[in-house]
């Protein structure tokens, strides 16, 4: 009999394995317990090859009172009981749900109410998803409603890594039924991920190579203004660059993968880990004669300054086999990012893709349309800059842009946590400050129809001078949706629960 | 596409040349058969603006004049990179043709990606409009998108058009 099975269901990203389960198979093992994981997500995800039915079944997970066919709510119900026959089948002690964000709670709230009735053993659930507003929220609703209709024997909040050995080991501790989570410091003490279990997924790598998520960081060192990540991340905790460059290595050795994907929020956040992380990487091509850049990894970047970061930083970077960056730009006006707190220059945006552009090192755009202090002029001048950088779009240097659906006000937030300061208020009087639903008393030209308006402006543009927009039908639909929802006056938190 | 035919691109040729031996080598560079510049070929680079077509083609000519083939047998320019908008045209720059100007009794000639201009003649680029759009689908910059991460023109269209009809509460 196995201590654990690791499950991870819908709705997540097919297109990498998810890091959280196989990184805590690795630390459980590392403590002599056993363990699997089973990513039940991709097993029913990918079986669907029909588009209509993809977009039934997901919109069942993700969105609530989705329209449902019979033939969708069949294969939705196979699955559920294949699942139960299946843990049955194993039979482990525990089982672990990765509730990763609050899209997986639908298909948690169902398994745990099937399993309940047939498994003696324990149920533990865990992840960002226990909350249903973001990360940040501290209002725990799903963990705390499945553990008193006992539909669950734990909940984790935090960090699964301890809290899952307290468990196996003594059924109590930190952010176990409790949300006085203890945030862990030395990541270098954890054990390495294990992806033995779902290496042989196919999954839809974006690109031809099996690629690995890999953690190097927790936090994040910048506090934008828009962002809920201080909530839940006190601190900014990261690797040792030797010790990511050394989890790479064995991976490459272990299943000769060759390209990694960082999970971190970012990945330049430490630059002495950052540079000893390319020189041990470097140091490891040189040493068993294999060509520069032999492995491909990125993931999300802060713009540094020329001082923070040389010229000769970006080109160990580039050797190194850095590529495929999400720059978290927001808004092409300085003033805006002032605004924000985003902590950089128009001058250290040009050195940056000029640097890009030198060394090979292609990257993507994260954009927030509609910031509460953006005027006109604000807007007009992300459309202007976006116009003088259309060369690194052309060039491939910005392989992308993503614009997002507009600012969202999230709890946790400092624009949620100072909205009085911010001026912000929900459209009408007795609803809770929330998502897209706000205006400005500073700014009561910004309205939502504005902040719309030009969203679709600026895609429109962007589309022209030869961006690749990513998932702007997606977001539109959505927009549309949410928009829809604000005017019937049935946009709001507790409608989007699914409880 | 109607930003695109509003604005000016700038246009970097790179060169080499022969030393000063009966003067510098003469150049003049042509874009839509329009002269926008005229030099000597004395420095390493030439930059120009200009303002695209919105579509149809375009065509960047190179021209070496002046040489007396019988006392200048030295005299050349070789274009040896070319930027638009700070882009590195890369393959795009071998992509051209070079047509000679030869004697009434000599065959004439032309060659496809020579940038070695030891005659009088010209080297020829044709882009297609939008020009940029062009040097991106060239340079092989990957444009496709994975599925269900599309942006469509029908998708933004629609949703305009509904947003086109709502006002403020």
């Amino acid at each position: 009999m196995i201590d654990l099975l690791l499950i991870n269901v819908p709705r997540i990203s097919l297109v990498y394995p998810p890091a959280g389960t196989s990184l805590l198979k690795g630390v459980v093992e590392q403590q002599g317990f056993t363990c699997n994981v089973k990513d039940a997500n991709f097993e029913l995800l990918d079986s669907i090859k029909d588009s209509d039915d993809f977009e039934t079944i997901t919109n069942y997970f993700t969105i609530p009172n989705a329209e449902m066919t019979t033939h969708c709510q069949n294969i939705i119900d196979d699955w559920y009981v294949n699942l139960v026959n299946y843990i049955l089948q194993v039979n482990p002690k525990h089982v672990g749900i990765s509730v990763f964000t609050f899209e997986c709670q639908v298909a948690t709230r169902e398994l745990c109410k099937l399993l309940r009735k047939v498994y003696n053993g324990k149920i533990i659930i865990g992840g960002a998803g226990l909350s249903t507003t973001g990360i940040a929220t501290q209002i725990n609703d799903f963990g705390n409603n499945l553990l008193e209709s006992k539909q669950v024997d734990y909940y984790v909040r935090g960090e699964g890594e301890h809290a899952l050995i307290d468990i196996l080991k003594e059924n109590t501790g930190d952010g176990i039924n409790n949300d006085n989570y203890v945030q862990i410091t030395d990541l270098d003490s954890l054990a390495y991920p294990n992806y033995d279990d779902v290496i042989k997924y196919k999954y839809h790598y974006t690109i031809d190579n099996i690629q690995l998520p890999i953690t190097t960081s927790r936090g994040c060192v910048r506090r934008c203004s828009f962002c809920d990540i201080h909530a839940f991340w006190k601190k900014y905790t990261f690797r040792s660059g030797e010790n990511v460059a050394k989890e790479m290595i064995s991976h490459y050795e272990k299943y000769k993968v060759r390209d990694f994907f960082f999970t971190d929020s970012l990945i330049n956040g430490n630059l002495k880990s950052f540079r000893q992380l390319t020189e041990c990487l470097i140091s490891y091509y040189q040493e068993n004669n294999l060509p520069d850049k032999f492995f491909s990894w990125g993931g999300q970047w802060i713009v540094r300054t020329e001082k923070q970061l040389s010229p000769a930083d970006y080109i160990n970077a580039a050797k190194s086999g850095m590529n495929g960056l999400a720059m978290g730009v927001e808004s092409l006006s300085e003033q805006i990012r002032i605004d924000m707190k985003k902590g950089f220059t128009n001058q250290d945006l040009d050195y940056t893709l000029e640097q890009f552009r030198l060394h090979g090192i292609n990257c993507y755009f994260l954009m927030i349309v509609g910031y509460p202090t953006e005027q006109e002029e604000h807007h007009l001048e992300t459309m202007q800059m976006f116009t003088k950088y259309q060369g690194y779009a052309i060039d491939g240097t910005i392989f992308g842009v993503n614009l997002g659906g507009t600012l969202s006000i999230d709890e946790g937030s400092p624009l949620h946590k100072d909205s009085i300061h911010f001026g912000l208020e929900p459209t009408s009087e007795n609803e809770e400050l929330f998502g897209l639903d706000w205006t400005s008393k500073e700014n009561p030209k910004l309205t939502l129809l504005q902040r719309i308006n030009r969203r679709l402006d600026l895609q429109e543009l962007l589309m022209d001078l030869g961006y690749r927009v990513y998932n702007g039908d997606h977001q539109l639909k959505r927009l549309k949706a949410s928009y829809e929802r604000i005017k019937q006056n049935t946009y709001h938190f507790k409608d989007i629960l699914h409880s | 596409m109607s930003v695109l035919n509003k604005i000016p691109i700038t246009l970097k040729i790179y060169y080499t040349h022969s030393s000063h031996t009966n003067g510098w080598p003469l150049c003049r560079v042509l874009w839509d058969n329009k002269q926008v510049a005229n030099f000597k070929a004395d420095g390493q680079e030439i930059e120009f603006t200009v303002l695209p077509k919105s579509q149809g083609t375009s065509t960047l000519i190179v021209e070496h004049y002046g040489k007396n083939v019988y006392t200048e047998h030295d005299k050349f320019i070789e274009i040896i990179g070319m930027r638009i908008n700070n882009i590195a045209l890369k393959n795009i720059l071998w992509e051209s043709t070079q047509y000679p100007i030869t004697a009434p009794w000599d065959e004439s000639w032309q060659e496809e990606g020579n940038l070695y201009l030891g005659h009088n003649g010209h080297i020829v680029w044709k882009f297609k409009n939008p020009i940029l759009l062009d040097i991106q689908k060239r340079l092989k910059v990957r444009t496709d998108m994975q599925e269900g991460q599309e942006s469509t023109k029908k998708v933004l269209n629609e949703i305009k058009e509904y947003f086109a009809n709502e006002k403020d509460r």
